[in-house]
């Protein structure tokens, strides 16, 4: 068993988005990546910003414009304290896109959903995350964030690594896991239980390619549990 | 002097074939937003679902107020069909199967068109209480 079993869960569920915009637009070849159909229709009548409305087969589950969707494909890099200005858009598509499986998905679009995950975390400021690195130099590059997060909030914060990371100060409430399985070098993963807010989020991504990644993200408590759960048993 | 006599007496004729509701009926048929979007979408694409309706309102929606999820589209949803398609149907702009929940626009004449379509223009006039 590994974190692997999670994505392949995911991976059964198919979302549907339709675009309501006066011309054509390229969701469909930037959103496939994913497992999502997109149609296209009219808008309703003229002046209205385009829109777009997001159905699985157990009906509606969001709309929202087309731009704040573009804005979650696109998003700005942002430090901690300037993720509040991605605002509530992001959250909003990333929660109405959760558990999808991406089939190829670039580094940059990673760190973004990383560093919503990670903001998630900091914003709640208790619970467990797990995080994963699959180098030491991905991880020295966080190395700041990370400690921030554990020594300013009441977060236990669990790091992942394939080989010693080289810090120093290192906040009692971040623990290092240097004995790597073979699934902290294969995979690029968040694990986030909510805390008191009971808000759990994941993203679990596989390499394919240098710069191409298969995975989920999901805020679905019972698929974050299992992840936590498929974590633990992978572990030495 | 009703429609009739203008259009004898004016220069042009005015096309009363189709629907030709009562003023007070259709006015306020075009009294809420809901309802004159819903006409707006039919004049777009004149058969469609309550269920797709939902959809485009809560869309529209959430251009103006943001994202927009299943409570308020399900709470849109029971207002079309407990409120809205009733005054739409009952003012015989739209005909609505709630067996089936298709929903479609009815043979209007032109006088009804160009005041929904007057509506739509009329909102979007700049004011001076927006920006």
């Amino acid at each position: 068993m590994t974190l692997g079993a999670i994505v392949a869960d995911a991976a059964t569920q198919q979302k549907q988005l339709v675009v309501y915009a006066p011309t054509e637009t390229d969701l469909a070849d930037r959103l496939a990546a994913r497992n999502v159909t997109v149609d296209s229709r009219a808008p309703p009548a003229t002046g209205v910003e385009p829109f777009i409305v997001v159905r699985d087969d157990s009906g509606f589950l969001g709309a929202l414009s087309l731009d704040d969707l573009l804005a979650f494909l696109e998003p700005s890099r942002g430090e901690l304290d300037e993720l509040g200005a991605l605002g509530s858009g992001y959250r909003a598509v990333s929660e109405l896109l959760d558990d999808t499986v991406f089939t190829a998905l670039d580094r940059r679009q990673l760190l973004a959903t990383s560093r919503e995950i990670e903001d998630r975390a900091w914003r709640t400021g208790t619970g467990t995350l797990r995080v994963g690195f699959q180098s030491s130099a991905a991880f020295q590059q966080q190395w700041p964030l990370y400690r921030r997060l554990a020594a300013d909030t009441d977060l236990d914060v669990h790091v992942y690594t394939v080989d010693q990371p080289m810090v120093e100060d290192v906040p009692a409430s971040l623990t290092f896991h240097v004995e790597p399985t073979p699934d902290v070098g294969r995979y690029w993963f968040l694990l986030f239980d909510g805390g008191d807010d009971d808000r759990a989020c994941a993203l679990v991504a596989e390499q394919r390619t240098d710069d191409s990644y298969r995975g989920v993200w999901t805020y679905d408590a019972s698929l974050v549990n299992r992840a936590f759960d498929l974590l633990a048993g992978s572990s030495p | 002097m009703n429609l009739d006599d203008q259009a004898t007496a004016g220069a042009e004729a005015i096309d009363l074939s189709g629907v030709v509701p009562d003023s007070d009926v259709l006015y306020n048929a075009l009294a809420r937003t809901e309802r004159r979007r819903m006409l707006y979408a039919l004049l777009e694409q004149p058969e469609t679902t309550l269920d797709a309706l939902t959809d485009v309102l809560a869309g529209w929606e959430a251009t103006e107020s943001g994202a927009v999820g299943p409570v308020r589209w399900d709470r849109l949803n029971a207002n079309l069909v407990h409120t809205h398609l009733p005054i739409l149907a009952d003012a015989d702009l739209v005909e609505y199967d709630r067996d089936t929940g298709e929903v479609s626009l009815a043979d209007l004449s032109d006088p009804v068109r160009e005041q929904i379509a007057f509506a739509r223009r009329y909102e979007q006039l700049p004011r001076a209480n927006e920006e």
